[in-house]
């Protein structure tokens, strides 16, 4: 059993780099995806005896992370030709360097964390920290807003799983509210991305900037970039 | 169960706002119920706080609340009765008026969202004056300012519109962080908030000052008191004429209310809290009145009147403090009458002048007086009722404002109570006062006479038609109101006698005797008054007696025997100011721009004048500027990147981690 849930939770943070790692932005997608499957299925096994509660909380969990989210951030995907992010601000490579270390960093802090209860696992409180901390390092160093968002499930996931400690704490109701926050903030994120690209014809978010409040750096300084440049070339970076 | 009806005059505006929201889409149906229940709520709460006040009942009433120092703590006590009656009876006039006022926008606005609002503020602006708990009376307090912001940026569409909203949540908020800092410092020192147990409080002389500064900058913020006023000649201007009446009658009262409240948490007041209030007040009064008359937009000029009078009701506290500092109650119980008196008397005419106001808004949509001109003809009623309220404001006896002035003089006077040089202070009120009256007697006239007296100035001033029904009644019983109390003060000075005798601290008999003393003098000055208006109605008898059978010529008003005279040659309002802002241009800095004719045949000419706020340009700009240049210098950190905005929150997040984790080992 022991064994099952390490290999789970191994397989959950390879998912976590996979994310961080891929290129490709559906792949990224279907990384977080698989991702919150493994963590609802964690929390299936992890429980002692199955409730009823926790049967909707684990299937509902599944089909909106594992399926109703990465089904509707692939449409986008479509919708919007978004195929391969460019040009991160951290590259793919240093990426992976700098997952590595946040892992490190969460095995450290993880050994400082003393909790009041034995939990079925000492991996679980690295693991879940490591696994917030990718998601957050991802959309920090992306530009795709779908990257971004897969991210976000990522980081979600990796609360969940620090959840996992808590299993006899955590009463169904807040599990169920987690997720319909997640649910609402994908889908407010959908359609954000959805109008963005319809105004602007693509969804780097590293242009937003053009549309910051100007009013009074107006008075004192130009913003360098305050002029929104109709091209869409790879000038971006001087941006930042 | 006088606070069950209180309660529930409290719950039906705030219930029938909500219901007029979801009915948002249908103009009929929403002005129905949200006027309805403001109206319905209104009645209620009259009638309740009617009972209580004539039956001298207190009520109270508690519930548990589970915040932090917070506890559904309510009272009705005589102060609180003074301002409901207020906020209900004004509300109640403000709701009918408003019903008719606001349809007309019906085809571009939607009627439930103000609404809402407007029934809103009047529950938030009750349940502060019986909240007797410091969380709840903050909650209430920041509801009152949210839904009034709402209310001030109705016509959102225009610019200034938005910028008087953006200019009053800003100042509510600068307000409100004063009395934060004025209830956490009690809430530290006390560990209580709750208003009973503060009133037994009795801090030293310095923190009993600090909190005494803070309650006067917070509650002098909300009351438009100079130089914390910078947000009224803007926002009462921007707001729909209804608001405008609720907010300057009633909404600026509410920041007196706080401020006479919470001298009840700070002991024995100190003698220079009444002398600077008295400074305050007396700035407030002559450079508002001074601001009012050099103003041309009619609501701007009643916004700063509204400046004017809450400078005078702070001079009668003034007096209060003063007087208990010195422990003369008879002076502290006559100043306090004098203030809350006019608190009352001003909330009605004040209400009737902005209704006014409104009405001619309503028919011509021009807002300066010098587009108008003439409207006496044509909107009669609209005309009286103006007429009333100017008279009154300008302190002519027979009409409320007399009435409240002359306590407040008689309270100076009795100061001398006190041998020796301390009275000068008290004692300088009554010749300003009289400045102040002057000058708020030329402005009313010069508004009368431009925008209702002499000929039309434009084609729509010409055209105004009388206002309907239901603009009409309002004004008429706030004008009904503003002459019945001139005539029988009593029935005004009844209302405030307890809840100054409980400011004042002095007994019931010695307080009766005062009030005796006052309304007969009053009344005396009463009679000759009506001597004097009744020989002029006999006089004016004689002069249509005499004028029977004769024929009668009428002329242009001011004709000045001009061969083809055009409504350009009459006076405009900044001509008939003039000689006055001259005489304090020192104080108003009226901006000019000439330009003479030039040549023997002069092709154009033109001047032009107004008069920009003194504290706003010299003061809150300059400082609002200096801001923004330091803030400029922390804009590398907000680029407008996504995600260096959440490499912000990461680092934190780290720092913290690291630091609670890492090396708590």
């Amino acid at each position: 059993m022991e064994n099952l849930i390490d290999f789970l939770l191994v397989l959950a943070l390879l998912l976590g780099f996979a994310c961080l790692g891929l290129r490709r932005v559906s792949q990224c997608v279907w990384a977080a995806a698989a991702q919150g499957i493994i963590t609802g299925i964690l929390l299936l096994i992890v429980h002692d005896k199955v409730e009823i509660g926790l049967i909707i909380v684990v299937a509902s969990s599944i089909v909106v992370k594992g399926l109703v989210v990465p089904w509707y951030l692939t449409r986008t995907i479509r919708t919007g030709r978004v195929e391969v992010e460019v040009e991160p601000f951290i590259g793919f490579n240093l990426s992976l360097v700098v997952g590595g270390l946040a892992f490190g960093a969460a095995l450290w802090l993880s050994t400082s964390l003393t909790l009041p209860f034995e939990i079925d696992s000492e991996l679980i409180i690295p693991i879940s920290l490591a696994t917030a901390f990718i998601g957050l390092l991802t959309i920090i160093s992306r530009r795709k807003a779908i990257t971004q968002v897969a991210a976000f499930l990522v980081l979600e996931n990796g609360i969940f799983m620090f959840g996992l400690v808590l299993v006899s704490a955590l009463p169904t109701l807040v599990e169920m509210g987690v997720l319909l926050d997640l649910f609402a903030a994908v889908f407010v994120m959908g359609v954000t991305i959805h109008n963005i690209n319809r105004e602007f014809d693509h969804i780097d978010t590293s242009r937003l900037n053009q549309l910051h409040d100007m009013l009074p750096a107006r008075r004192w300084r130009m913003p360098r970039n305050g002029v929104r440049r109709s091209d869409g070339g790879g000038s971006d970076r001087a941006n930042l | 169960m006088l606070m069950g009806w209180l309660l529930g005059a409290i719950a039906i505006p705030a219930a029938g706002g909500l219901i007029a929201l979801l009915l948002a889409d249908r103009a009929r149906a929403s002005t129905l119920v949200g006027a309805g229940s403001a109206v319905a709520g209104s009645l209620v709460g009259l009638v309740t706080v009617a009972y209580a006040l004539i039956n001298n009942s207190d009520v109270e009433k508690r519930w548990p609340w589970e915040v932090p120092f917070g506890e559904f703590h309510f009272a009705l006590d005589p102060l609180s009765s003074v301002f409901l009656l207020l906020v209900f009876g004004l509300g109640l006039l403000g709701a009918i008026y408003g019903a008719q006022y606001l349809f007309a926008f019906r085809s571009t606005k939607s009627l439930g969202v103000p609404w809402f609002f407007y029934n809103l503020l009047l529950a938030s602006m009750a349940v502060v004056l019986i909240a007797r708990n410091g969380m709840l009376f903050l909650t209430a307090w920041e509801i009152m300012a949210i839904t009034s912001f709402f209310l001030v940026g109705f016509e959102h569409e225009r610019a200034e519109v938005r910028r008087a909203a953006r200019n009053y949540l800003v100042a509510m908020h600068v307000g409100t962080a004063f009395l934060l800092a004025f209830f956490a410092i009690l809430a530290h020192e006390t560990g209580t908030l709750d208003f009973n147990a503060l009133a037994t409080f009795n801090p030293g002389h310095v923190l009993a000052s600090i909190l005494f500064l803070l309650a006067l900058v917070g509650f002098g913020t909300k009351a438009g008191l100079i130089p914390f006023h910078t947000w009224l000649p803007d926002a009462d201007p921007a707001a729909p004429c209804h608001v405008s009446a609720l907010m300057s009658a009633v909404l600026v009262k509410i920041g007196i209310y706080g401020l006479l409240r919470s001298t009840e948490f700070l002991g024995d007041p100190l003698e220079w809290w009444g002398v600077l209030l008295i400074a305050v007040g007396m700035t407030s009064g002559i450079l508002g009145v001074l601001f009012a008359l050099a103003q041309r937009d009619m609501k701007r000029m009643l916004a700063y009147s509204t400046i004017e009078n809450v400078g005078i009701i702070t001079m009668g506290i003034g007096i209060g403090v003063w007087g208990l500092s010195h422990d003369l109650s008879a002076v502290a119980f006559l100043g306090f009458t004098g203030a809350l008196l006019h608190t009352v008397t001003h909330g009605l005419f004040k209400g009737l002048l902005f209704l006014g106001s409104g009405a001619v808004l309503h028919r011509t949509r021009l807002r300066s007086m010098d587009d108008l001109g003439g409207l006496l003809k044509t909107m009669p009623l609209t005309g009286i009722a103006f007429i009333v309220g100017g008279a009154a404001i300008a302190g002519v006896p027979l009409l409320s404002g007399f009435v409240s002035e002359f306590t407040l003089v008689t309270a100076a006077l009795r100061s001398v109570d006190l041998p020796g040089p301390k009275v000068a202070p008290v004692l300088a009120i009554i010749p300003v006062l009289g400045l102040v009256g002057a000058l708020a007697l030329a402005t009313f006239a010069r508004a009368i006479g431009i925008a209702f007296l002499g000929s039309p100035r434009t084609p729509i001033a010409a055209e105004a038609q009388e206002v309907g029904v239901g603009l009409k009644v309002p004004m008429a019983i706030l004008a009904v109101l503003t002459i019945i109390i001139g005539i029988v003060p009593v029935l005004a000075i009844q209302v405030v006698v307890p809840a100054a005798t409980n400011l004042s601290g002095i007994s019931t008999a010695a307080a009766a005797i005062e009030t005796t003393a006052l309304e007969t003098l009053l009344w005396r000055v009463t009679i000759a008054a009506l001597a004097v208006a009744g020989s002029v109605a006999v006089l004016l008898l004689l002069r249509s007696a005499l004028l029977r059978g004769r024929s009668v010529r009428s002329a242009l008003t001011w004709g000045c025997a001009y061969a083809l005279p055009s409504p350009r040659m009459q006076y405009t309002s900044t001509s008939f100011a003039e000689p006055l802002i001259r005489l304090f241009k020192q104080l108003v800095r009226p901006r000019q721009r000439l330009s003479p004719p030039r040549g023997p045949f002069p092709v154009r000419a033109g001047f032009a004048s107004d008069a920009p706020d003194l504290l706003t340009e010299r003061l809150i700009r300059p400082g609002w500027l200096i801001l923004l240049s330091l803030n400029a210098r922390l804009r590398w950190l907000q680029q407008g990147s996504v995600n260096l905005y959440l490499l912000y929150p990461v680092i934190a997040l780290a720092v913290l981690l690291v630091w609670r984790f890492g090396f708590a080992r």
